[in-house]
C-alpha cells in the first residue's frame, strides 16, 4: 500500500545514477531522507552533490533509477519546494519586492499575496527600506538574502540549498543559520549542500557525504564521528610511549612538525581518564590534555580520502 | 501550467517592454522613417539645378531639348500645384468656376493635362483661380531642375574646331555664364556633331562633372527628336508639321478577381503585407533577438536555474515566446500610433488613406495575421533555441552569423517575388517552410490559388508547432549546460528533430 504522501519520506533515491556522456556524476544513489529537521549534503568539488539536488528538482532526469520527493514525482512537486542555486541569479534590473514575488507566484501563490509576504519577508531580514530597491542597486549579500527569500517566500515544504552560506560575510552566516534553524522548528525539510564543515556540524540533523557520485555516508553527526576511533591530545616533554601498555591504546603518536602534542588513539568504549591516571603513575605531569570526538572536518577528509 | 506560463510571458514582456533600449527604438523607428522619406523628398523639391547649355551643330535638337525642358517643369509645377490644390483649396468650388483646371489638377501624371497646364501659361493663371482655404500657406513654386543657357560662342567655335578643351574652363567654373540673370557655373554641356543623325557613327556628348546628372533626361529628349525627325522624313513635306509624339495610350489596370479597374486602395493593399513582410524582419531582428540575449544572460547569472525549479522547460519557452509576440504587437502598435500622428500632422487625410487600405486588407486578414504570427514565432523559437544552446553571447553571436543569414535570404528574393509574385520562383520558395510566412504575407493581394493559400496556411501553422516542440527540446537540453554551444549543423539536426535531446 503506498504511503500517505504527508508521511512520505522528503527524499527518496532508489539506484539513481546520472551520466553526462562519458562522464558519471552520479552513480547508483541510494537515499532515504526522512521528513522535517536540517540535512546536510557534502561533498568535495566534483561529487555529484549539485547534479543530485537538480534531480531531485527535476531539473535533470536520472538515466538509472528512480527519483521521489515529498512521495512524488519531483517534477510535480514544484510549487511544495524552494530552491536556492549555487551561482546566485537574479534580474539585474527587477526590484527586489517583486524578484521575490516573482517566483513565489510561479510556484503558486496570487501576486497580491505574493507581495505581501515579500514584503514582511524583507521587513523580517531588515531590508524593509529596500523592497523597491533594484537588484542592481543591492550590495551581494543583500541581493544574496533576496535570493533566499524567494526560494521561501512561498512557503515551501521543502528547500534545497545549494551552498547557502558562500559569499556571505560572518554576520549574514549567523542570519541565516538562525534562519535556517526557524524554517526547521516550523517542520521544514531542509536540505543544503556545502564545503564548510562548521555549518554541517552546528546546523545538520542528518548527513550525507557524497565522493565521485556514490554515497560515502548517511546518519546523524554522532554517527559520523564514530567512524574515526576517538584521539586523545597530551601535552608533555616527557617520553610517553609507555601508554601502548594500556588496555584500549591501539597507538601513540609522538609530536611532530606538523602537531606540537602526543597523540594517543583508542579503542571504542575506552575511557580517557585512564591515559591520565597512567601519565601521573609515571610522574608525569601534562600541560595539556583532550580527549574529544574527531571532528566532521576529520571525519569529511578520511571519508573522501578513503573513496579515491 | 498555464498560468505558469502565462506569469512567465508576461514578466518578459514587462521585462522588456520597460528597457530604456526598447523604448527608444519605440521612438527611433518612426523617427527614422520620418527622415528617410522626408529628407529624399525635399531634395526632390529642391532640387541643385543644372545650368546646360546645349552646342548643336546638326541643328534643331537644342530646340527639341528646351522643349522636353519645359514640358518636364510644367510637370513638376503641375505635380506641385496639383498636391497643394488637394490640400488648401476647395476644389469642389473650382469644379464649378474651372471644370478643365480642376480636371488637369485631378490627373496631373497625364499628359495631355501637362500640355493643357503649359497651354494656360503655366502655374501662375492656375493658382490665381484657386480659391483657398483659410490660413493656407504659400504655393512653394518648384525649383526649375535643369536651367539652359545659350551657348557661349567662344565654346561653340572650340566644339566645331575640334578644341573642345575649352570646355573644362567653364565646367569648373573658371568662366562662368549668365543663368536667369545670376552669374553662375555651368554644370553641363550637351554637344550635337554636325553629322549627328539616327544610324551616324557619330555620338552626341554629354558633358558634365556631376557624374550623369540629367543624362538620362538628355538622352530622352535627343531620343524623341531623333524619332520625331525620322517619323517627319517619311512623309510629304506638307504633311511633316502633323507627326507628333505627343500621344499618350490610355491603359488602365484590372483587378481580374473583381473585373473592375484597380483603384489606388488596391494599390494600397497590395503595399500593406509588403509591410508587414518588412516588419516581420524588424520585428524578428529587435525583439525576438532580445529573447536569445535575454536567455544567455539567465544561464549566466543562473536564473534559468531558479525559473527551472517553478516551471518546466516547455512552460518557461512557450511563456518566452507570448512575451515577445506581445512585445512585437506593442512595437508595431507604437510605431502605427506614431506615424499616423506624423502622417496626419504633414497629410490632413492620412487617416482617410489608411483606413482605405486597412479596409481593403480587411478579406485578408485573418491569413495576414496567421503568416504574421506564425513568422515571428518560428525566428523567435530559433533565437531562443540559440541562446538556450550559448554559454555566452560571443557563442550566440557565432551561431548567429549562419542563421542570420539563412533568415534573411528572402530579402534578397524579394525584389523578383513582387516583380513576379506568382511565377515558377515565388511559388517554390513559399514551400519551403521557415520562408512560407514571409513570402505568403508578400503574395496575398495578388491572388495566389486557394490550394496554395489554404496548404501552406497549414503547413506555416504545422511549422512553427513542430519547430516550437523541437526548440523546447533543445531548450530543456541545453539551456543548463555551460559546455560549448553544438556546431550549426547540430542545432539544425536538433531543431529537425534527427538529434538527440534527451536532458
Amino acid at each position: 500500500m503506498p504511503e500517505k504522501p504527508e508521511n512520505a519520506l522528503a527524499v527518496e533515491l532508489v539506484g539513481v545514477t546520472k551520466r553526462f556522456g562519458g562522464f558519471t556524476a552520479v552513480d547508483h544513489l541510494d537515499l532515504a531522507l526522512p521528513r522535517g529537521g536540517i540535512l546536510g549534503f557534502l561533498g568535495p568539488n566534483g561529487a555529484g552533490k549539485t547534479t543530485t539536488l537538480r534531480l531531485l528538482l527535476g531539473l535533470y532526469q536520472p538515466d538509472e533509477g528512480q527519483v521521489r520527493v515529498l512521495g512524488g514525482a519531483a517534477g510535480d512537486m514544484r510549487p511544495r519546494i524552494g530552491y536556492l542555486p549555487e551561482e546566485r541569479g537574479l534580474y539585474r534590473r527587477a526590484r527586489a519586492d517583486d524578484a521575490i514575488a516573482y517566483i513565489a507566484t510561479l510556484k503558486g501563490l496570487s501576486w497580491g499575496e505574493a507581495k505581501k509576504r515579500a514584503r514582511a519577508l524583507l521587513a523580517r531580514f531588515g531590508l524593509g527600506d529596500f523592497a523597491r530597491v533594484r537588484i542592481e542597486g543591492l550590495s551581494k549579500g543583500m541581493a544574496q538574502k533576496v535570493q533566499l527569500l524567494a526560494a521561501v517566500a512561498h512557503d515551501p515544504d521543502f528547500v534545497i540549498l545549494d551552498e547557502p552560506f558562500a559569499g556571505l560575510d560572518p554576520v549574514n552566516q549567523s542570519d541565516l543559520q538562525a534562519f535556517l534553524q526557524e524554517l526547521a522548528r516550523e517542520g521544514k525539510t531542509i536540505l543544503f549542500s556545502t564545503h564548510t564543515m562548521e555549518h554541517a556540524e552546528r546546523l545538520c540533523d542528518r548527513l550525507v557525504i557524497l565522493a565521485k557520485g556514490k554515497k560515502r555516508f548517511e546518519g546523524t553527526l554522532e554517527e559520523a564521528q564514530k567512524l574515526l576511533p576517538r584521539r586523545a591530545q597530551i601535552g608533555s616533554a616527557a617520553d610517553l610511549t609507555f601508554l601502548k601498555e594500556i588496555a584500549g591504546v591501539t597507538q601513540v603518536e609522538p609530536p611532530g612538525e606538523s602537531r606540537p602534542r602526543w597523540l594517543v588513539t583508542l579503542q571504542e568504549g575506552t575511557d580517557g581518564r585512564v591515559l591520565l591516571k597512567a601519565c601521573f603513575e609515571h610522574g608525569v605531569v601534562p600541560d595539556y590534555f583532550d580527549v574529544s570526538p574527531p571532528s566532521l572536518h576529520d571525519v569529511f577528509v578520511a571519508v573522501v580520502e578513503k573513496a579515491s | 501550467m498555464i498560468r505558469r506560463t502565462l506569469i512567465i510571458a508576461w514578466a518578459e514582456f514587462i521585462k522588456y517592454v520597460t528597457r530604456r533600449g526598447f523604448i527608444i527604438s519605440l521612438f527611433m523607428m518612426p523617427v527614422l522613417l520620418a527622415v528617410s522619406i522626408a529628407v529624399p523628398s525635399f531634395t526632390a523639391a529642391h532640387p541643385r539645378s543644372n545650368v546646360m547649355t546645349v552646342v548643336d551643330l546638326a541643328g534643331g535638337y537644342d530646340q527639341a531639348i528646351a522643349a522636353a525642358v519645359a514640358r518636364d517643369g510644367a510637370r513638376a509645377a503641375l505635380s506641385a500645384l496639383s498636391d497643394y490644390a488637394s490640400k488648401n483649396a476647395d476644389l469642389k468650388a473650382l469644379r464649378k468656376t474651372d471644370p478643365g483646371l480642376a480636371h488637369i489638377l485631378a490627373s496631373p501624371e497625364r499628359l495631355t493635362s501637362i500640355k493643357a497646364f503649359a497651354a494656360r501659361g503655366g502655374w501662375q493663371p492656375a493658382f490665381e483661380k484657386l480659391v483657398l482655404k483659410p490660413g493656407a500657406p504659400a504655393f512653394d513654386v518648384p525649383k526649375a531642375g535643369i536651367v539652359l543657357v545659350p551657348p557661349p560662342p567662344d565654346l561653340v567655335a572650340a566644339f566645331a574646331s575640334g578644341k573642345s578643351g575649352v570646355a573644362l574652363s567653364y565646367l569648373d567654373g573658371d568662366v562662368p555664364v549668365t543663368a536667369a540673370g545670376h552669374s553662375a557655373r555651368l554644370s553641363s554641356i550637351v554637344f550635337i556633331p554636325g553629322d549627328f543623325a539616327s544610324g551616324s557613327a557619330h555620338e552626341a556628348e554629354y558633358w558634365s562633372d556631376d557624374a550623369g546628372q540629367s543624362l538620362f533626361f538628355v538622352r530622352g529628349a535627343l531620343t524623341d527628336a531623333v524619332r520625331l525627325k525620322v517619323n517627319r522624313a517619311l512623309v510629304a513635306p506638307e504633311l511633316q508639321a502633323r507627326i507628333t509624339l505627343d500621344v499618350e495610350a490610355p491603359l488602365k489596370a484590372i483587378d481580374p478577381s473583381r473585373g473592375k479597374e484597380l483603384a489606388w486602395t488596391d494599390r494600397l493593399a497590395h503595399l500593406v503585407p509588403v509591410g508587414l513582410a518588412f516588419l516581420l524582419f524588424i520585428v524578428a531582428f529587435s525583439d525576438a533577438a532580445l529573447l536569445l540575449q535575454g536567455v544567455v544572460e539567465e544561464k549566466s547569472t543562473r536564473m534559468i536555474e531558479v525559473l527551472l525549479s517553478c516551471a518546466g522547460p516547455h512552460e518557461i519557452m512557450t511563456g518566452k515566446l507570448i512575451g515577445v509576440v506581445g512585445l512585437a504587437l506593442v512595437t508595431i502598435g507604437g510605431w502605427a500610433v506614431m506615424c499616423l500622428a506624423m502622417a496626419m500632422a504633414v497629410y490632413g487625410d492620412a487617416l482617410t488613406v489608411i483606413a482605405a487600405g486597412l479596409a481593403a486588407l480587411l478579406p485578408m486578414l485573418p491569413l495576414v495575421l496567421l503568416y504574421f504570427l506564425c513568422g515571428l514565432l518560428i525566428y523567435a523559437a530559433i533565437f531562443l533555441g540559440i541562446g538556450a544552446t550559448s554559454a555566452s553571447l560571443p557563442d550566440a553571436q557565432a551561431l548567429m552569423g549562419p542563421a542570420t543569414m539563412i533568415i534573411m535570404l528572402p530579402n534578397m528574393l524579394l525584389g523578383a517575388i513582387i516583380q513576379d509574385p506568382n511565377g515558377t520562383l515565388a511559388e517554390v520558395i513559399s514551400w519551403i517552410p521557415i520562408y512560407t510566412p514571409f513570402f505568403m504575407l508578400v503574395r496575398l493581394p495578388f491572388h495566389p490559388s486557394a490550394f496554395e493559400l489554404w496548404a501552406t496556411a497549414i503547413l506555416t501553422v504545422a511549422t512553427t508547432v513542430l519547430l516550437i516542440r523541437q526548440m523546447g527540446r533543445v531548450f530543456a537540453r541545453h539551456v543548463l549546460s555551460t559546455e560549448r554551444p553544438p556546431s550549426f549543423g547540430s542545432l539544425l539536426r536538433q531543431m529537425v528533430g534527427r538529434g538527440k535531446a534527451k536532458a
